[in-house]
């Protein structure tokens, strides 16, 4: 069960990867996965690969739900 | 639990992580003495479900999970099935299988092509796995389930087996063992290997959960103990789920534990991913379970590359009341399960052999977000 929260390619760099922008947080990951990722693109990683691209009124709904989810902190029920 | 969260980079609102797990390795100069597993995966995030009608689930789980997406949507809507009392048509169970497979062929390819040459010092192929992406639309009809069946029977053929699938699941004793010494490919030279270490015996296997064992033994746990979700324990003891729990049995693979551990991990993802195309093309009802709980209350089991994914839905009239979710992750990265049982007392001269045993039994483990090894001397 992982998370599948978007980030932000903030700039595209050589050899098919990418600078994402985590949550405030620059990363470089691998694109070798998924084609025409363009800047300003949102995507889904996992372990450094992106491996999904996403609309973006997909990753706002998306990030809507997961900043929903940051406020209750998805506690264990009592 | 404790969760990791960081400031959203564009609301400024606390945001959820994915969380990660960290191993922190007792080394005492010859062998690891011990491992500490500790979690801050949001094992709880799909409580977001509860209070929400029940058909949002099916729309909310495909966009709050990646990588087990598809077994995640199967998982959720056979479950909320069970829950109302429904049962799938033959056409829907079909389309349900076909996505599990297709996603557990996915991660197997990632694995073999990706994972496992990393840590063997092997060349990672990415673009034979971008190849077949491609070639997995989300949306498929029967015709385009048969031509991906029949790409993944191409790629397997000639990047993994070198030989026809059912060739290869064919093989008697002595050609296996032929098989293995061809060294010309990667996945027989992984496997001969990962015979060279001695460490990672598996203590008990989570059995196959049927629709008793799902009735009688999961939904009493998962109704009562909150925790359950994670830290998962079959009869009061941790258990291994993956390919080996579920092929341990199967003859090739019975020899192959009977001596070593960590290749007969990767046997039986072999094993299973050979029989993939197969069941792209024509779907036998194996991978999926559902059972009905009591009043409104609905589980069901899937078989994912990683091993058994559990959901539990409680139903209020429209609305759901509880849910849960019990990972593959959560029962072999139990405190006391099969990662920190199976390091103690593994042979290591340095801190780097420590940290490629550790490397190792997690890859053959599987865990479905990132890791950290720490070395502890």
């Amino acid at each position: 069960m992982c998370l599948a929260i978007p980030v932000k390619v903030v700039e595209l760099l050589d050899g098919d990867e990418a600078t994402v922008d985590v949550g405030g947080v620059r990363k470089a990951i691998s694109l070798a996965l998924v084609d025409g990722i363009a800047v300003g693109d949102y995507v889904i990683l996992h372990v450094g690969y992106a491996i999904q691209k996403l609309d973006p009124e997909e990753a706002e709904k998306t990030l809507a739900l997961f900043a929903e989810l940051g406020e209750n902190l998805g506690a264990a029920p009592a | 639990m404790f969760l990791v969260i960081h400031e959203g980079s564009r609301s400024g609102k606390k945001m959820i992580a994915e969380g990660k797990l960290i191993f922190d390795i007792a080394w005492d100069d010859r062998a690891i003495a011990g491992a500490k597993v500790r979690s801050s995966r949001p094992v709880f995030a799909c409580r977001v479900l509860e209070g929400r009608p029940a058909e949002d689930v099916l729309k909310l789980v495909p966009m709050l999970f990646s990588i087990c997406g598809r077994a995640q949507s199967v998982a959720a809507a056979a479950a909320v099935d069970a829950a109302r009392g429904i049962e799938a048509d033959a056409a829907t169970r079909e389309e349900r299988e076909r996505a599990i497979a297709a996603e557990c062929l996915h991660e197997y390819v990632w694995r073999l092509f990706i994972d496992l040459p990393a840590l063997l010092g092997e060349a990672a192929r990415p673009g034979d796995l971008a190849d077949l992406r491609r070639r997995m639309p989300s949306e498929a009809g029967e015709a385009e389930w048969l031509d991906i069946a029949a790409d993944a029977e191409e790629l397997l053929e000639q990047r993994v087996f070198g030989m026809r699938t059912r060739d290869w699941l064919a093989l008697d004793e002595a050609r296996l063992a032929r098989w293995v010494d061809d060294a010309a490919l990667p996945a027989p030279r992984m496997l001969a290997r990962l015979r060279g270490y001695r460490f990672g015996a598996p203590r008990a296997f989570l059995p196959w959960l049927d629709e008793t064992a799902l009735r009688e033994e999961i939904a009493p746990q998962m109704a009562a103990n909150p925790t359950f979700a994670a830290k998962p324990l079959w009869q009061s003891r941790p258990a291994e789920t993956g390919a080996l729990a579920r092929q341990r049995l199967q003859p090739r693979v019975a020899r192959e534990l009977a001596s070593n551990r960590l290749s007969a991990r990767l046997l039986a993802r072999l094993v299973e991913l050979a029989a993939l195309p197969a069941q792209l093309r024509r779907p036998q009802a194996i991978g999926v379970r559902a059972v009905a709980a009591g009043n409104g209350v609905g589980l069901a089991a899937v078989e994912t590359a990683r091993g058994t994914l559990i959901h539990r839905i409680a139903l209020e009239g429209e609305r759901v009341a509880r849910y849960a979710i019990v990972a593959p992750t959560e029962w072999n990265f139990h405190p006391q399960g099969a990662f920190a049982r199976g390091l103690a007392g593994a042979e290591a001269r340095d801190e780097n052999e420590a940290r490629q045993a550790a490397t190792l039994l997690a890859h053959a483990l599987d865990p479905c977000v990132a890791y950290e090894v720490r070395i502890n001397a």
